[in-house]
């Protein structure tokens, strides 16, 4: 191609009127070609000389700092959107987490806490493990039935620490946390919660079977713990 | 107390956003597909924009910064704005309508942070006259040179337009002036589209034969200017 036929199409391309196809070839070459960018400059100080608007001299290298500095911003830039999109997702799944983390540490926290006021109700609870004999081996002279006896208390039995807030209500306001949580909460850490709940819901509802060996009366004790 | 030199009338700068429906023709198509191209990703297409637009730029910003260098910087600053914000423009206006704006708002605000008044929020114009207590400190920014230099330039391109055969000059003339297209020019003309191109290349050609001429040693800055 010729000098003239690219200076052709530089003006037709300046006027917005060269084939897509030309105009990205000739932008290759305009990005190299520093004569070609400065007769650009000129046709656009032509045209707007011929319409008597305000123009300035410029020094020569005025774009090439402008594009210098966007060039680096865009390194910036591209670095900021990667950072922003993987701190997207990380951040979701960090609030999520922090929020299932608070609402298994309010449900575990809750049953302790309540425990001392329990306590109150529920003065003493033989704390040592006593291995009881087995039931078989229980003869109505022995001394364990007979000490026993007199204030129909057991004399010992065994209570696993769980079932010290065995009857302990979860308040209505924790419920309903729960069950609004499992509107948002992703699949695994919802099961997690219920079925947490859930099993404490079950040890508080069922009777303590292998929490009282017996009592001086063959009978299971009351849930509430009061002998 | 300074006059101020902001034209009572209407500003010849300022582009007027009337046609802002119309589809875009004449410098607003060319400008519009190198916006297109810039937003595909193109940054190359974005020097040609600067390239084109600088003098303009410069100029406005010149209204209100005395200092050249100071007028570059902050002429800088709004090509990087406008390039930053490029990708929200959707070509609802012309491109130097847009331009324009941020230039107006890059330099009162630069002139606002050096005169030392409060600068924490961002002034958002739409022209000279909304902001009277600025608009009255602005200064006559041309310099003996930057005059010279400015009348040299045109009269270098009228005298050079003046001596065009009539044909090269209607072409030229309905193009730069009227904004009219290639294929307008060629019905208007009665020829076809590719000698409206030629004959307009041949014209900017002979103009731009003087203009250098202005710059290769006309005024002693020529090397460093275009």
């Amino acid at each position: 191609m010729s000098h003239e036929q690219l200076e052709s199409q530089l003006s037709a391309m300046y006027d917005g009127e060269l084939p897509a196809a030309e105009c990205e070839l000739l932008s290759r070459r305009l990005a190299r070609e520093e004569l070609l960018r400065a007769r650009w400059s000129r046709y656009a100080m032509i045209g707007a000389v011929m319409r008597s608007e305000p123009v300035a001299a410029v020094s020569g290298d005025f774009a090439r700092r402008v594009s210098s500095v966007i060039a680096a911003d865009a390194g910036r830039f591209s670095l900021r959107r990667v950072a922003a999109q993987w701190w997207k997702p990380a951040s979701g799944a960090a609030l999520v987490a922090g929020v299932a983390g608070i609402a298994i540490l309010v449900l575990r926290s809750g049953l302790p806490v309540q425990a001392p006021a329990l306590a109150a109700v529920q003065p003493t609870v033989a704390a040592p493990a006593t291995v009881a004999p087995p039931l078989a081996t229980l003869r109505p002279d022995s001394g364990y039935a007979l000490a026993a006896a007199p204030s129909r208390e057991p004399a010992s039995y065994v209570v696993p620490p769980r079932s010290l807030g065995a009857d302990v209500d979860v308040p209505a306001s924790l419920a309903s946390f729960v069950v609004a949580h499992s509107e948002y909460s992703p699949p695994l850490v919802r099961r997690h919660l219920l079925s947490a709940w859930i099993g404490n819901d079950l040890v508080q509802t069922s009777p303590p079977s292998s929490s009282v060996l017996f009592n001086d009366a063959g009978a299971v004790p009351p849930a509430n713990g009061t002998n | 107390m300074a006059k101020s030199t902001i034209p009572s009338g209407p500003d010849r700068t300022a582009p007027t956003a009337g046609a802002a429906n119309a589809p875009p023709t004449g410098a607003d198509a060319g400008d519009l597909s190198l916006v297109r191209r810039v937003q595909a990703g193109e940054r190359g297409a974005y020097d040609l924009l600067v390239l084109k637009y600088q003098h303009k730029v410069v100029k406005l910003v010149m209204r209100y910064l005395r200092d050249v260098g100071d007028a570059e910087d902050v002429a800088q600053e709004v090509f990087i704005k406008a390039y930053r914000a490029l990708p929200q423009f959707r070509g609802d206006s012309a491109f130097y309508t847009w331009l324009y704006r941020i230039a107006i708002n890059t330099a009162k605000n630069a002139l606002s942070a050096r005169e030392r008044t409060p600068s924490g929020y961002e002034l958002d114009a739409q022209g000279p006259d909304e902001w009277p207590e600025m608009a009255s400190r602005l200064r006559d920014p041309d310099t003996p040179e930057g005059l010279a230099l400015t009348d040299e330039i045109r009269n270098t391109v009228n005298g050079a337009i003046s001596a065009l055969p009539e044909d090269l000059r209607t072409a030229i003339v309905l193009r730069e002036l009227e904004g009219m297209s290639y294929e307008e020019i060629a019905v208007s003309m009665d020829c076809p589209v590719g000698t409206v191109r030629s004959r307009i290349f041949r014209a900017r050609e002979a103009i731009d034969r003087q203009l250098r001429k202005v710059f290769d040693g006309g005024l002693g800055r020529s090397e460093e200017l275009v």
